[in-house]
């Protein structure tokens, strides 16, 4: 079920064996696919240059794997574990009713949302001692079909039996494709999410007894959820039969948000770490039930001496607001426009820049221009394109961030650094960068603004407070430049994940269960 | 952002469920179809009226269509049911336009064939003339087309076409030869029937085009689809050849004789078979019937009840309702053909003389309508599997047949004249009776099939 691809740097078998100082496991990111999760684990790659990984990367199938990222010489072995793979496989039949009805069990726990560490154990258990080759033979037996039939009178007898048996056959596929692969030898198992890597990392932590920490970027469950509400091949809700309550899913989402929930909470268990890159994200992390002893923080960092050398150096030039981001919805590149038409009516001369590719969504740029042509602010408003943030940086008085959904955006350290304070909405961790965490010792003071998603007034009002005052633009970018060196170092941060490896890689082997015994 | 588990949803949500059957009503008419023309046409042939036509020349006429009609059925098979399959499935795509190329690619696929397999065998016949071997060559590419032909009409469901096509061809045919036979012989005989299926295949092809009207064009995806069906394109071949083996086989048993040199054919046997078929023709017509009607509603229903999300007690339900259908279809078929089988075997010794039947074809009769009987159980439980697309069983069960009436009829020809019919009968009788075990079965789990050994076929 796991097949290392050709085209990697240790061709050789015997890196794979080799134990590794970090077992990094990623599910649709790296290498296959390019994105920030992608790059952060790059970049933590080459930040940790003198430590050996591997990494387990989970994917959909083989079909249209290739690398997007040049594979860094400290990383031992890629081994790819298929969610949903078309293999043969090979199923005596007894061995088979011998596994479906060990999984019975855990599975109906992770469908119901109880599961815990104890289902884990249980998986654990029925896979390392079945001789079963899970493949198209295992999957479309008898047993497995009795199995899922079983498993839909007991949870959702009333749902449409078609999507509850396709569901159910790619969750299993999934599940037993994560429980039967090889598990590359480390000393400590990181996964970037929760979902099919985050069992993963709980098999490593059962099986292998190793110390497996989560780092999350997004939450997982909460992406998944969105999906599930929108996805339409799930039928409307009104369309699922409303069931009595009780313990049986009244329609298939709740089935799927239950299991991912289950997923999550098995994930939790296992890890001696949660980690997350800010507190908006720690609290859904403790809703979902992280043990608030293991969650820390340990946000994305930049390197300080980018930048450096950019200050403000202009002095009678237009007062100018940079927006740095892709035109695209999410970025609300409307707000801003009509912000940058508020704001005018103080600011006559006002330079407002958009910095960031107009090509990914054609259509809402268009609108964009053309809303600036209609409030009559299109002299104001350049769009730039794709640009090097260096070359601007230097004659930019306040960066703005207009997003209605972020992460930890890169620009507001890039602007920290710089010098240069930050307006932005109240998304992901802007709040925390910009004006600082609720406990956060000592308090160092404001290093921009944080305004209302989509307000247009509450945006410009941030803005003319700090173009018109000098002072005031001065002491917020001094400020956040602060902030951000003392708390997001990327220096710091790796070495944060560095004595993270060391001490929990240190550790004693506990709690084993054997694989491949009679 | 990471996360795979929904990546999965677009390979599986929906999963591969066979409802590409909408249009797949091929069962009936590509199993009864082309059984039910043979035993016409040949019949047609015995009221051509002989008037000054050596008995020596209608008997080389009535051989060589013989030879035709079997093998170019045999042949073209695979080719039949995989284009009729192509196009039941565009159909269900709406992708009217891909259609019109499964028709001409069928075609042309029998005129090759045609010309590797008819050219060269009767080329070199020493015995016939070079007008006949002419004509013989033409009347198996038209047989041949013909069989192919109707793969859009089975699409549309214009079986009235087929009929009035089939009718007027014979028709013609039949005239044909007449006129033509006491001039030009053998030749004459073969090419006044050849008038009449060139009518056919014109008749056919013509409507066929008439209601596809998109003009061809090459579809590459044809030969993709064609290699998915392997096991359909062989159960083709099995399924008419076991229909022939034991006819084979009897054409170099002892009794044998060569009207024509290269085409040894047992009279004795031809004869009482062609009688023996013209026994089951009620029955034939019910399972078209049958099929036609009843048989693909009942299974489109419970298709569509799967996809519209019904939970699986409305799905069991719906497949006890199929259960049921076939289960009383079955019944009506054995109540009307079954006294008509007996009847034939009471009467037989009464019966043959008046159809133009030797006394010592009366046992080969009787073994050959018991036969006929339990043949035609075994094609009306294929027809219910092909349309729940369980095509690895139908293949297995044709696969088995045809084995098996090759070995026992080797054993018949061992055991001497006397014994002639009883492989065929006892083959039959043996294959039937597994098959409905194999429906019984089926059937009290149709789902798990539907939905787990049907999704492994269709890969």
């Amino acid at each position: 079920m796991s097949h290392p691809l050709p085209s990697e740097p240790s061709a050789n078998v015997r890196a794979q064996y080799e134990t590794a100082d970090v077992c990094l496991i990623v599910e649709g990111a790296y290498p296959y696919v390019a994105g920030g999760v992608s790059s952060w684990i790059d970049q933590l790659l080459r930040a940790h240059s003198e430590l050996r990984f591997h990494i387990l990367a989970l994917a959909p199938t083989r079909a249209g794997i290739a690398l997007r990222y040049e594979i860094p010489g400290n990383v031992a072995s890629v081994r790819y574990v298929f969610l949903a793979d078309d293999v043969p496989g090979d199923a005596r039949a007894r061995e088979v009713a011998a596994l479906c009805a060990a999984i019975e069990g855990p599975l109906t726990a992770i469908q119901r949302g109880t599961a815990g560490i104890k289902e884990m154990n249980q998986l654990v258990g029925a896979t390392a001692t079945s001789r079963v080759t899970v493949g198209r033979d295992f999957l479309e037996s008898r047993a497995i079909w009795e199995l899922i039939v079983r498993m839909y009178q007991a949870l959702a007898p009333t749902t449409s039996f078609s999507a509850y048996f396709w569901s159910c056959k790619a969750m299993l596929s999934a599940l037993l494709a994560v429980m039967s692969a090889r598990l590359p030898p480390a000393k400590v198992y990181h996964t970037i999410s929760t979902g099919y890597a985050g069992l993963a990392a709980a098999r490593a932590r059962v099986e292998a007894g190793r110390p497996a920490i989560v780092t999350e970027h997004g939450i997982y469950a909460n992406e998944r959820r969105i999906e599930l509400l929108l996805a339409d091949w799930l039928g409307s809700d009104s369309e699922a039969m409303v069931y009595k309550a009780g313990e049986r899913n009244s329609s298939l989402r709740d089935m799927w948000i239950a299991s991912f929930a289950s997923y999550t909470k098995i994930c939790y268990s296992a890890c001696d770490k949660i980690i997350t890159l800010y507190e908006g994200n720690q609290k859904f992390q403790l809703r979902d039930g992280a043990e608030p002893s293991k969650t820390i923080i340990i946000p994305n960092g930049i390197d300080p001496e980018r930048f450096r050398s950019v200050h403000s150096s202009h002095a009678n030039s237009r007062p100018t607001i940079g927006l740095i981001g892709r035109v695209v919805p999410i970025k609300d590149i409307k707000t801003y426009v009509r912000a940058c038409n508020v704001l005018r009516q103080s600011f006559p001369d006002l330079r407002a820049l958009v910095m960031g590719p107009t090509d990914e969504d054609g259509e809402y740029y268009e609108e964009c221009v053309l809303l600036a042509r209609q409030l009559g602010c299109e002299d104001a408003i350049e769009f730039t394109g794709k640009v090097n943030i260096g070359d601007y940086l230097g004659s930019i008085d306040v960066v703005v961030l207009t997003s209605l959904s972020e992460a930890q955006p890169l620009v507001v350290l890039e602007a920290g650094v710089a010098e240069i304070p930050v307006v932005s909405t109240d998304v992901g961790a802007c709040r925390e960068m910009i004006l600082g965490c609720r406990d956060e010792k000592p308090r160092l003071g404001p290093g921009g603004d944080i305004t209302a998603l989509a307000s247009p007034a509450a945006t410009a009002a941030a803005l003319a407070r700090l173009l018109g005052d000098a002072q005031l633009r001065r002491q917020c970018g001094v400020t956040l430049r602060q902030r951000v060196l003392r708390d997001y170092d990327k220096k710091q941060l790796d070495q944060r994940y560095r004595e993270l490896y060391d001490q929990l890689g240190a550790m004693p082997d506990r709690r084993r269960i054997r694989s491949g015994g009679g | 952002m990471a996360g795979v588990g929904f990546a999965l949803r677009k390979l599986v949500s929906r999963g591969d469920l066979p409802s590409q059957i909408g249009g797949y009503l091929l069962a009936g008419f590509i199993t009864a179809g082309p059984w039910l023309f043979t035993i016409l046409a040949l019949a047609a042939t015995n009221m051509v009226v002989a008037m000054g036509i050596d008995a020596a020349q209608i008997g080389q006429f009535r051989l060589i269509l013989i030879y035709n009609f079997a093998i170019s059925l045999v042949a073209t098979g695979p080719i039949v049911i995989v284009t009729t399959r192509y196009v039941a499935d565009r159909v269900y795509l709406r992708r009217f336009d891909e259609v019109p190329a499964a028709l001409w690619y069928g075609l042309i696929a029998a005129w090759l064939l045609s010309l590797v397999v008819a050219l060269p065998f009767y080329l070199l016949n020493p015995e016939l003339s070079p007008a006949t071997r002419l004509a013989a060559f033409m009347n198996f590419t038209l047989v041949s087309s013909v069989w192919c032909s109707g793969v859009l009409l089975s699409a549309l469901r214009g079986y009235g076409i087929y009929a009035v096509a089939f009718c007027a061809g014979m028709a013609l045919a039949m005239i044909g030869s007449s006129a033509l036979g006491p001039s030009f012989g053998t030749a004459g005989l073969l090419q006044g029937f050849n008038l009449g299926l060139a009518v056919i295949v014109f008749v056919v092809v013509g409507r066929s085009l008439a209601e596809f009207e998109y003009p061809f064009q090459f579809q590459r995806g044809f030969w993709m689809s064609a290699r998915k069906y392997w096991d359909l394109a062989l159960y083709g071949l099995f399924a008419a050849g076991a229909t022939w083996i034991d006819k084979w086989m009897m054409w170099f048993a002892p009794e044998s004789r060569s009207f024509v040199v290269f085409m040894p054919s047992q009279t004795n046997y031809d004869y009482a078979m062609f009688l023996v078929y013209l026994t089951i023709i009620p029955g034939l017509t019910m399972l078209l019937v049958f099929v036609e009607t009843g048989l693909q509603e009942c299974v489109q229903r419970y298709y569509d009840v799967i996809e519209s999300g019904a939970d699986l007690s409305t799905i069991n339900a719906e497949a006890q309702g199929i259960n049921r259908f076939w289960g009383d279809a079955l019944r009506k078929l054995v109540l009307v053909q079954g006294p008509i089988t007996l009847a034939c075997i009471l009467g037989a010794s009464s019966l043959l003389p008046l159809l133009g039947a030797l006394h010592s074809q009366t046992g080969i009769f009787r073994l050959g309508v018991l036969g006929a009987f339990f043949h035609l159980l075994i094609l009306f439980m294929t027809a219910v599997f092909i349309y729940l697309d369980l095509r690895r069983i139908v293949l297995r069960i044709h696969v088995a047949l045809l084995l098996l009436n090759a070995a026992l009829t080797a054993v018949t020809i061992g055991l001497g004249f006397a014994y002639y019919g009883l492989g065929y009968f006892l083959s039959t009788m043996v294959i039937a009776l597994v098959t409905v075990g194999v429906a019984v079965r089926v059937f009290r789990q149709l789902p798990y099939y539907t939905f787990m050994v049907n999704n492994a076929t269709n890969r």
